[in-house]
């Protein structure tokens, strides 16, 4: 069933990347199809749900089947996009073999305790998996989790969470496994095949090899890809969203920059609060896309916004409705000061940028490399990737200074993973980087040049 | 061998046009190789990878196959979550239909359980089992109907009391509101 499942996500998302032209990477594809497959499933079981459907195993695998093949309705794309994957020639290399064993290595580790391994944080059994198994149970996210007596007078904050990650472990708990987190081992393994796959189009694979070796070895986030909370699952469509941002501002084009926006809407729909970090994003756009007219940088940024706002208001505003209870107004009294803003950033920078356990080397390598590369190539060159390291660090301080709820010990703590693929992406297309690329390139005797 | 890769636009300068080498491409693949392999060591070994990640990675591997012995949901939950899991079970087996089991306060429940649990937080008692009917402690309104309760023994065994009377259910209040 689960091979049944990845090849729907894989078909589904195939069909929406076919109109995207910036990814034909075999396996960038592959990875991003899959994840992108895994959240068109996921709105699937929200529609279904608002449209009273029930929601059952033979029920959603129907709808999954489907909704992959609708993805496709624009065949001739699809088509152009299956002639091109067959056309592109393998190109792996012996030396890429350590990093891909050790990468399989890691990725079975994590898959197999992500299905072997009951879900334990405690924010997930109040909340995500709670409505998950009811729903599963009882054939509506709209469950007795949400109305049994035995829960009246308290409210989980955790139940409202962003729907990816719930609806998600709610199709796979229909495909039988009641046990575990099955889905995230998928995550996990689609994301680092997407990361690897993007990266080594980019620059020399053994850069890249190292960037992604880097990025599973951070000893936080690795452990959550096997946990179920939200924090992975957000991360790896921000890291998405971040990347094609770039790849936007390479290539130009509307097109591009909405598969960023659309990541970025999943990204939302992992976990509400990223929808703090949009209009930065949607600043940058605008001020890059000013050169072609004020009227088509106005257009762009409000189209970037647009989509995670779609998915934002789907489930905060929308759904919220339907649900029987909802969570308080989780805004602060301290929202807005500046002291308390300031004291905010002061903490992050103390117990998390300076953290020594939590997430490896990625601040101190970033730092080093953005000023290494600076100091040998004179070149700001991606820029539009490290402008996001200072955007994330923006928001946190203001997720911390505006929702009650929002801890730096906890939800920052894991809410900084969005950093670590813009982090390691950034190292991995950084002019030093490019520069050793060539020299490597040069090493095999192949031009680094199109 | 010269193949042409395809590279985005951040390509190099002055890296694409000279195709002299000083070593054939097959040794300068298998420096790289080498050079793979090293970067992967090299990374294993700085202290916050070693000490943090690589050691417990080694670890859960070893963990894999008594996993794989050990298949059963049950055996699954029970090892995961231990009295999380487990009180809610019992407590559910030695209730009738009618029952309404009045949850410990958290406070009482660290006071008594070597490693704590909170299996007493009513979303995680219904989490681990909806079938029984809760009254949560701080519900003062359902808490006279309340027909179960729980209580520690001095060995830290666990026994369900009859909330008989008042008499009994204000004694058993007491014992879980004591600091």
């Amino acid at each position: 069933m689960i091979i049944l499942y990845i090849l729907l996500h894989l078909i589904a998302g195939l069909g929406i990347l076919a109109h995207f032209e910036a990814v034909r990477k075999r396996a960038e594809l592959a990875g991003l199809a899959v994840l992108t497959g895994m959240g068109v499933h996921t709105v699937m079981v929200y529609f279904m749900e608002l449209l009273h459907i029930n929601l059952t195993s033979g029920s959603v695998l129907g709808g999954m089947i489907v909704i992959s093949l609708f993805c496709h309705i624009g065949y001739k794309k699809s088509l152009a996009l299956f002639q091109h994957i067959l056309k592109s020639p393998f190109d792996a290399k012996i030396y890429e073999i350590p990093f891909i064993l050790m990468g399989l290595y890691l990725v079975y580790i994590s898959s197999w305790r992500a299905y072997y391994l009951p879900v334990t944080p405690y924010d997930a059994i109040v909340g995500m998996d709670m409505v998950a198994k009811y729903a599963a149970k009882e054939g509506h996210i709209i469950s007795s989790a949400f109305t049994h007596p035995n829960l009246s007078g308290h409210i989980q904050n955790q139940m409202f969470y962003a729907p990816f990650t719930t609806f998600s472990q709610l199709l796979y708990r229909l495909a039988g496994h009641t046990i575990g987190q099955t889905w995230l081992g998928v995550v996990c393994g689609a994301f680092f095949l997407w990361f690897y796959g993007k990266t080594r189009s980019i620059t020399h694979p053994v850069i890249a090899g190292i960037c992604t070796f880097l990025l599973i070895a951070i000893p936080e986030m690795y452990a959550y890809s096997f946990m179920f909370l939200t924090d992975y699952s957000t991360a790896v469509f921000f890291g998405a969203g971040v990347v094609y941002f770039y790849t936007a501002t390479q290539d130009g084009t509307l097109k591009t920059l909405i598969l960023s926006a659309l990541m970025f809407g999943f990204s939302v729909w992992s976990r509400s609060d990223s929808i703090v970090f949009i209009p930065f994003g949607a600043l940058v756009i605008f001020i890059i896309s000013r050169k072609i007219g004020m009227k088509e940088a106005l257009f762009r940024a409000g189209a970037f916004s647009a989509i995670p706002a779609v998915f934002f208001t789907l489930w905060n505003i929308l759904f919220f409705q339907l649900l029987p209870r909802v969570p308080q107004n989780q805004i602060g009294e301290n929202a807005g000061n500046i002291g308390s803003l300031l004291v905010a950033y002061s903490d992050i920078i103390n117990k998390l940028v300076l953290n020594e356990i939590y997430y490896g080397y990625a601040f101190m390598i970033l730092f080093l490399w953005f000023i290494l590369s600076l100091i040998v190539t004179r070149s700001l060159k991606g820029w539009e990737v490290s402008v996001w390291v200072l955007i994330l660090f923006i928001g946190f301080g203001l997720i911390v200074n505006i929702f009650t709820a929002a801890s730096i010990d906890n939800t920052i703590k894991r809410g900084f993973f969005k950093f670590f693929p813009v982090i390691y992406f950034y190292i991995a297309i950084s002019p030093l980087s490019q520069q050793i690329s060539g020299w490597m390139y040069r090493l095999e005797g192949l031009k680094s040049s199109t | 061998m010269s193949k042409q890769r395809n590279l985005n636009p951040q390509k190099p300068k002055g890296s694409g046009d000279s195709q002299t080498t000083l070593i054939s491409p097959i040794a300068g693949q298998v420096i790289l190789t080498l050079i793979s392999a090293f970067a992967i060591l090299i990374l294993l070994k700085l202290p916050r990878h070693q000490e943090n990640w690589w050691s417990r990675v080694s670890k859960y591997y070893e963990e894999i196959p008594q996993q794989k012995k050990n298949m059963g949901e049950e055996q699954r939950m029970q090892s995961r979550h231990g009295g999380n899991y487990m009180i809610p079970k019992i407590i559910a087996q030695n209730l009738k239909p009618d029952d309404i089991f009045l949850l410990p306060p958290k406070e009482y429940v660290q006071k008594n359980e070597q490693n704590p649990n909170n299996w007493s937080n009513p979303y995680v008692f219904y989490y681990m089992n909806s079938e029984v009917k809760t009254c949560a402690f701080t519900n003062e309104t359902l808490r006279p109907q309340a027909t179960k309760a729980l209580i520690y023994d001095k060995k830290g065994g666990i026994q369900l009391v009859e909330l008989k009377n008042d008499s009994i259910r204000n004694q058993i209040i007491t014992l879980y509101q004591a600091k």
